[in-house]
């Protein structure tokens, strides 16, 4: 095979790199933790666990949010926003409240999966 | 094809890690081996590089099949999905990279045992420690030459990051390279692709996955400095996204995510039998089914990582299995002779980089199913 001399700079690499010198990884937990989109899983779309706002003072007031940026029922075909609806009633709204806007951001909304099972790569 | 003892070089720990490559020896278990490496024929080079290239196009055609017959329920995605799949595919959004794993010995036809198609490691131990160390074992070819390494990664990888760049050419800002927080596997990965992807020309920028928003008012993923994410690639599979709090907003189409969408059917361990039903004649395919086998077959997890919760059975009873943290649904495939080289047992990584069948990394393991810790070792071909 040939390679360009400067084909291999690696400069990012590197000096990243040289942060982890002596990291230790982070074991697997050893608990189940993957759910499946099976008849009895019970696991849905969007299902995890709930974001977490980072910014609240720009949350609506009112509403009783749980922090969830909302699922979708696998079995009802349905979406849930679950919270952040801006009204005053309990979240579970299965249409969505169209009239209600919020101006923060949640985060955390990806990973939990990742930090049960310890390793994203295959 | 043979597997050559050999001396390892007095400082490689210093060597690897100077090239970035600092998860060697991972809870204390040599990951990276360099005290062998296996010896590849030209035509081996050529049937594996063949088989690549044959299961790319039947892989892609098992794509447009899942979609037109509508298979999504069988390979969990949810419906709500469905048509961002579709489109992402009727797009032709572009793939930087996949690595079909591949069982061979040189003297036996490549067999197809899986497909990583959306998040797949030993990248840069491929790309680019085992051609480093390829330099330093065979200066100027000696002893055998002409002598050379099947490796053309790295130049794939910048070649697929600058047809990234004409293909997103609508997303502002830069491209987001995003992976799970405190793994330095997954890290030092994705690190490495975002190397390439300066070297193609590209804006960068790293984020934990876990630390990605979504801005409600906005209506778009945003960084921790509310600046929008246009463009991601994620070494964190879309099984788990799917599953995940900020699922549904990945459905509002904001970001151009690597891998595309579409990759999620073909890193489905479901697209094996789905590839046999639709090529059986092929060389290349070892029998595969929904329901369990008649003869001696490996029950694997449909979405599972890492050889995870694997069992080989034979005549109804289980002679090996792998923990891990997954369960059902389980797809059923024919179990293929292992190859066996003074007790160990090698799988080929063969990589596809931007449509072009590049390189091998092998990957070895005294067990006959290979794991997370199964042990890197370089290769050469003359």
């Amino acid at each position: 095979m040939s390679k360009s001399s400067t084909a291999i700079s690696l400069v990012l690499l590197t000096a990243a790199s040289a942060g982890f010198i002596g990291y230790k990884a982070v074991n697997a937990p050893a608990d189940p933790a993957f759910p499946n989109f099976d008849d009895n899983s019970g696991a849905d779309f969007g299902d995890g666990p709930a974001a977490t706002p980072t910014n609240p003072s720009t949350q609506p007031s009112g509403g009783h949010s749980n922090g969830s940026t909302g699922y979708y029922n696998y079995h009802t075909n349905h979406f849930y926003s679950s919270g952040y609806s801006g009204s005053s009633s309990h979240g579970d709204d299965p249409h969505g409240s169209s009239s209600s806007h919020m101006s923060g951001t949640s985060r955390g909304g990806f990973g939990s999966t990742g930090h049960a099972i310890g390793h994203a790569g295959s | 094809m043979q597997r050559v003892v050999i001396s390892p070089r007095p400082n490689w720990q210093q060597i690897v890690e100077s090239q970035g490559f600092v998860f060697h020896t991972p809870q204390g278990q040599p990951y990276w081996d360099e005290s062998a490496y296996y010896h590849l024929t030209r035509s081996d080079v050529d049937e594996l590089e063949k088989a690549t290239y044959e299961l790319d196009r039947m892989c892609l055609a098992a794509v447009q099949h899942v979609i037109d017959q509508d298979l999504f329920k069988r390979f969990q995605v949810p419906p709500a999905c469905a048509d961002w799949v579709r489109q992402s595919w009727d797009r032709e959004e572009v793939t930087i990279y996949g690595r079909f794993d591949l069982c061979f010995d040189g003297r036996r036809t490549p067999k197809l045992l899986e497909y990583n198609a959306d998040t797949p490691t030993s990248l840069l131990e491929a790309a680019v420690v085992q051609w480093f160390w390829f330099k330093d074992a065979f200066p100027d070819g000696a002893p055998v030459t002409p002598v050379d390494q099947f490796n053309t990664i790295h130049e794939r990888l910048i070649e697929a990051w600058k047809r990234f760049a004409e293909d997103s050419t609508g997303a502002d800002g830069p491209v987001y390279f995003t992976a799970l927080e405190g793994n330095i596997e997954d890290f030092m990965t994705v690190t490495y692709l975002r190397d390439t992807a300066m070297q193609a020309g590209l804006a960068t920028e790293y984020i934990d996955v876990e630390k990605i928003g979504w801005n409600w008012g906005r209506q778009l993923f945003v960084d921790q400095r509310e600046n929008p994410i246009n463009r991601a690639f994620k070494l964190y599979p879309w099984e788990w996204m799917l599953r995940e709090a900020f699922a549904p907003q990945l459905l509002r189409q904001t970001t151009r995510w690597l891998e595309a969408p579409w990759k999620m059917v073909l890193s489905n361990k479901a697209i094996l039998p789905v590839l046999y039903d639709l090529f059986p004649e092929s060389p290349y395919l070892l029998k595969a089914s929904f329901e369990p086998l008649a003869g001696p077959h490996v029950r694997k997890p449909m979405l599972s990582r890492e050889g995870a919760n694997v069992q080989l059975i034979d005549a109804g009873r289980v002679t090996a299995e792998t923990d891990g943290p997954y369960g059902g649904p389980f797809v059923y495939q024919e179990l293929a002779p292992v190859p066996n080289f003074d007790g160990f047992h090698p799988v080929i990584g063969s990589w596809m980089v931007n449509g072009y069948a590049c390189g091998i990394g092998v990957r070895e393991d005294q067990t006959p199913i290979t794991g997370n810790l199964s042990r890197f070792v370089p290769h050469v071909f003359a």
